[in-house]
């Protein structure tokens, strides 16, 4: 199957998951309201810091309600394209029928459940950071480097939560603690990483925990205080995230016993 | 009433399947304690940046101590009153086990509740209370017998309220089918309007008052302040007003929407 035949796939199925959330309208709607709340909560929450306080050092407002909605967003769309019960219908065997598919297995697996509930999420947080950006005049050149950084520092943290869920039902047998961990790395990831300590913070949530290669760096760009090198180094970080658990991926895949042994 | 004492022995072999249940996912059970624990120290290293950039001694009258303080206890409190009831009902509703469950002939939802304590003791006993036993301990905090009295019928409140709410929600797994995303999202509601974000005494005035108003409170803010003597006797009868109130229009509302919930599933089931 050729690169056309994959995106024609995931097209596919994401036209038939939001045809099947549309046609229960109640519960669409409820779903879009609950998870635009994530992104009212941030707002509130920020605003509430910067009315009672100095807020964070060298963060204006705008500048920490556009690092939240990116990171809200990065988590809305990681619900959008990983199947929360992933781990449980590789436990259960379930996956049988969608693996035997002849298209790529990544393909298969981010297009099997789609989450159209969490669009709510990502498009709620998109008008927060259209709302930032607006009140923060920023050069387009620094609009491009974030938009570069946000795709691939999305595409790493999602393959680390890909295989998260693969160790998840490797070796531990349940899933829940990685749901926890993707609420731990938005809790942590809405603020800037370099207060949880300028080198540990850093190192924590840029290597063990990438959430801070999908938002921190990408805003550090779009306000222009990332240098050329770093910009460099971080875009082959990334790179070499999503390489290197593209190869685990693939490895792990191997692990699935089919529901019929 | 009469039927739960009777069935005691029963309902304990659903604390105990509940315990045994938790401990047979050791990992699992002690990476979500990791993270727990790690997200109240986010929000401390958050505040203490706050107070550090606003080189103040207090923010609306109240000091950074007081921020670890409670930052450390939200977690905790949070552990012992949500006892995570939908997970229990969305899993039975999905492996068809409601079905087995409803024609036994103890109470379904009892049977859900005492299941629930049993896989949530573990938290309980090994986290939540040495750690607040701790966090009082060092502070020196002195609760006097009224406190200990409210503070007792604020969690048995709050329990029973949360308990019932999540009973709700998984319920309404049988409309929705999936509520992987839906619990973990209402979850961040309540998380924030219960106060585990921002104190609710950070609040504007009036968002202050409206929240208080709301049941949500009794997550944790109502019990920590109770605790560290930082609401009037009234505030806190209040709150307590709320809750009950709460838990009599919740309890009215589950009832209808759980046999009309019950007359869908016998439909599917045929």
């Amino acid at each position: 199957m050729g690169i056309l035949d994959e995106i024609a796939y995931i097209l596919n199925r994401q036209y038939y998951a939001w045809k099947s959330f549309i046609a229960y309208r109640l519960s669409a709607l409820l779903w879009f309201f609950n998870n635009s709340f994530t992104a009212v909560a941030s707002y509130v929450s920020i605003t509430v810091i910067y009315a009672i306080s100095s807020g964070i050092n060298g963060w204006s407002y705008y500048q920490l309600l556009m690092l939240s909605s990116t990171v809200n967003m990065i988590t809305g769309l990681l619900y959008y394209f990983l199947n929360p019960n992933l781990s449980h219908e590789l436990l259960a065997g379930q996956l049988d029928p969608a693996l035997s598919r002849p298209f790529n297995k990544l393909s298969i697996l981010i297009s099997d459940n789609i989450g159209v509930w969490s669009f709510g999420s990502v498009l709620s947080n998109l008008l927060i950071a259209v709302y930032a950006l607006a009140h923060l005049h920023l050069a387009i050149s620094f609009i491009i480097s974030y938009i570069i950084l946000l795709i691939l520092g999305t595409a790493g943290f999602g393959f680390f939560m890909l295989i998260m869920l693969f160790i998840a039902y490797k070796f531990i047998k349940s899933e829940e603690f990685v749901w926890r961990m993707i609420d731990f790395a938005n809790t942590a990831g809405d603020y800037p990483i370099n207060i949880y300590g300028n080198l540990i913070g850093i190192a924590i949530f840029s290597l063990l925990i990438p959430v801070g290669l999908a938002s921190y760096f990408p805003a550090l760009a779009l306000f222009g205080r990332l240098s050329l090198n770093y910009f460099i180094l971080i875009i082959l970080v990334n790179i070499a995230i999503i390489l290197f658990s593209y190869k685990i991926f693939n490895l792990l895949l191997r692990s699935y016993n089919s529901g019929g042994g | 009433m009469l039927n739960l004492f009777k069935n005691l022995r029963l309902y304990f072999a659903y604390f105990y399947i509940g315990l045994k249940n938790s401990i047979s996912y050791k990992t699992d059970v002690l990476l979500i304690l990791i993270f727990r624990l790690a997200t109240s120290l986010i929000m401390i290293l958050i505040w203490t940046a706050i107070y550090l950039n606003s080189n103040v001694q207090k923010i609306n009258g109240f000091s950074l101590s007081f921020i670890y303080i409670y930052m450390f206890m939200f977690m905790p409190i949070v552990t012992i009153v949500s006892l995570n009831l939908y997970n229990l009902i969305s899993q039975d509703i999905k492996n068809g086990g409601i079905a087995i469950n409803m024609i036994r002939s103890v109470n379904y939802s009892l049977q859900l509740f005492f299941s629930s304590i049993g896989e949530n003791i573990i938290y309980v006993l090994f986290v939540s209370l040495p750690l607040i036993a701790i966090i009082l301990f060092f502070v020196h905090v002195d609760i006097g017998f009224i406190s200990l009295v409210f503070l007792a019928i604020e969690f048995i409140l709050a329990i029973i309220f949360f308990s019932i709410f999540d009973f709700l929600i998984g319920i309404s797994s049988i409309y929705l089918v999936d509520l992987s995303g839906l619990s973990q999202m209402i979850y961040n509601i309540i998380y924030f309007l219960g106060g585990g974000i921002i104190p609710i005494i950070f609040f504007p005035t009036q968002i202050k008052n409206i929240l208080m108003l709301l049941p949500f409170q009794m997550l944790g803010f109502t019990e920590i302040a109770t605790m560290l003597n930082i609401i009037s006797t009234h505030t806190i009868l209040t709150s307590i007003a709320v809750t009950i109130f709460s838990i009599f229009i919740l309890f009215i509302a589950t009832t209808v929407f759980w046999r009309k919930a019950v007359k869908k599933l016998s439909s599917i089931g045929g």
